[in-house]
């Protein structure tokens, strides 16, 4: 399942939050609002896939690394080969820093571990923006 | 001093077994120093969120409802826990700087709120 947290305005970042723990990704896509990002959110890895697949196109994908039906890893790989303009933050658990570091040698742009510092999150998000324009 | 509020929107969270935002802020004196950080757990875990507080270093937290175990934990773990706080986590804030913040405050923010709703 996806849905929209807010309207399409192109010149705010859009990021796609795929996470199967609903209240947190929830609670991220408010708090990025109102820092004016455009989340979006994805309950699963394949929910991800097909939002994108649909037409939603982000500029930073924020991808949990465990989730029951795809691994974040397998949906990353799936990312980076369909859409490689497209940069990939992992959302990993505390101390699953080895995840994190395989995740970039796959193609993520970065990690970030749980629980979310916000600050550091939107730094990182904004760093990952600037090298998908200068990519894509 | 390290400080850690348990927040809801823009309230100090009413029970810290449900908390899943806080912020952490760094004072000095009456002084906060930078910008106070956000963090946003993965979910509403007493665990977590004393584990967290471990890690971080907190030596001040600040809460509204909180079970007997966890406050006994952290009082423990030799931290001031200041509970039994209502209202906006800023004025909070400001009223622990200040040095008047004690278990109990209901703050005007909060008193504002029952009037006005």
């Amino acid at each position: 399942m996806m849905h929209a947290m807010r309207g399409t305005i192109v010149d705010k970042i859009r990021v796609l939050i795929v996470d199967d723990e609903i209240e947190f990704g929830e609670a991220l896509a408010e708090r990025l609002a109102l820092r004016n990002f455009l989340p979006e959110i994805a309950d699963s890895g394949s929910g991800g896939l097909e939002a994108l697949e649909g037409g939603l196109h982000p500029d930073v994908i924020l991808l949990d690394l465990k989730m029951p039906d795809m691994s974040g890893f397998d949906v990353l790989v799936e990312v980076k080969r369909k859409y490689p303009s497209i940069e990939v933050i992992m959302l990993t658990g505390h101390g699953a820093a080895t995840g994190g570091i395989d995740s970039m040698e796959r193609g993520a742009f970065d990690f970030i571990m749980k629980p979310v510092d916000l600050a550091e999150l939107m730094e990182k998000i904004k760093l990952a923006y600037k090298k998908s324009i200068s990519t894509s | 001093m390290r400080i850690l509020i348990t927040i809801q929107n823009k309230s100090v969270a009413p029970r810290f077994d449900l908390t899943t935002e806080v912020v952490i802020a760094l004072c000095e004196g009456q002084t906060i120093i930078g910008k106070p950080r956000t963090i946003l757990m993965t979910r509403p875990s007493s665990e977590e969120l004393c584990a967290l507080i471990i890690k971080e270093n907190i030596n001040t937290v600040v809460c509204n409802g909180i079970e007997e175990s966890h406050l006994q934990y952290l009082t423990w773990k030799r931290m001031k826990v200041i509970h039994s706080v209502v209202g906006p986590y800023r004025e909070a804030l400001k009223a622990l700087t200040g040095g008047f913040l004690r278990s109990g405050t209901i703050l005007e923010g909060a008193k504002q709120g029952v009037k006005n709703g």
